[in-house]
């Protein structure tokens, strides 16, 4: 009878033993997982700002390609043109 | 300074005066729309730095939290496997005095080290056949049932 009881107490020791340590990785995994969370809003964040980012891009390339009629007549490169042309138009005349 | 600028102006014969007007205007025009093309490449500039810096940060606090991350799953391996001998253990009716424990200790922290020096995410039965293959190769002071540990694990 004192074997069975000394038996089951050392069942229930094993069985504490393994709750602690079952408990110890839950805690560990939820951290974990509060830590992936933080990296996936971060990511899902800068996704965002990048996006944002290339379309700021885009609008930079586009008007950078495309001036406008005003900016365009005003261009240095086209004044610097009008000028060597109207120069050569004198020396050639 | 402007009224002195006229003056000269108004000195100089025609029909330069109106060449000279005429330059003046377009010199004018050409700096106005070069100052504004400026300001608007230096709005650009500066949201591109700030999203570099932000960029750069981020990946920097990443860098932190997935350590972290690794380093627990690192924990984790290792608690898993001193699951694998207590549980054999308990199947073995063996009580955990000071030197079986000390003796699990050292082998499921091999185990763990194993473990995650080849780790990739992978399936629990998968990791349950390595962290027991690993510990039966470590020869515990206990047999390691590996059927019952992955059942007890692994079971959803």
């Amino acid at each position: 009878m004192t074997e069975q009881l000394k038996a089951k107490d050392d069942q229930l020791a094993a069985k504490d033993e393994l709750i602690k340590v079952k408990d110890e990785r839950i805690a560990l995994m939820t951290a974990n997982r509060v830590d992936l969370n933080t990296v996936n809003t971060g990511d899902a964040r800068m996704l965002s700002a990048c996006e944002s980012q290339l379309a700021k891009a885009d609008a930079e390339i586009h008007r950078l390609r495309y001036p406008g009629f005003l900016r365009s007549i005003f261009d240095t490169r086209t004044l610097t043109g009008a000028v060597v042309g109207f120069g050569l138009g004198r020396v050639t005349k | 300074m402007i009224t002195w600028l006229l003056k000269q102006l108004d000195n100089i014969p025609q029909p330069y005066r109106t060449i000279v007007r005429w330059g003046a205007l377009v010199v004018a025009i050409v700096a106005i729309l070069a100052l504004f093309n400026q300001v608007r490449a230096c709005g650009y500039d500066k949201a591109r730095r700030d999203y570099e810096d932000q960029s750069k940060a981020w990946a920097t606090e990443r860098a932190i939290l997935l350590g972290r991350v690794a380093e627990r799953d690192k924990q984790i391996e290792q608690l898993q496997a001193k699951e694998a001998a207590i549980i054999a253990a308990d199947k073995a009716g063996k009580k955990l005095d000071d030197d079986i424990a000390n003796k699990i200790d050292a082998v499921t922290k091999a185990a763990a080290e194993e473990s995650i020096s080849t780790d990739a995410p992978t399936d629990c039965w998968i990791r349950g056949d390595r962290v027991c293959a690993k510990l039966r190769s470590l020869q515990p002071p206990i047999t390691i049932d590996c059927d019952a540990y992955k059942r007890k694990v692994c079971a959803p």
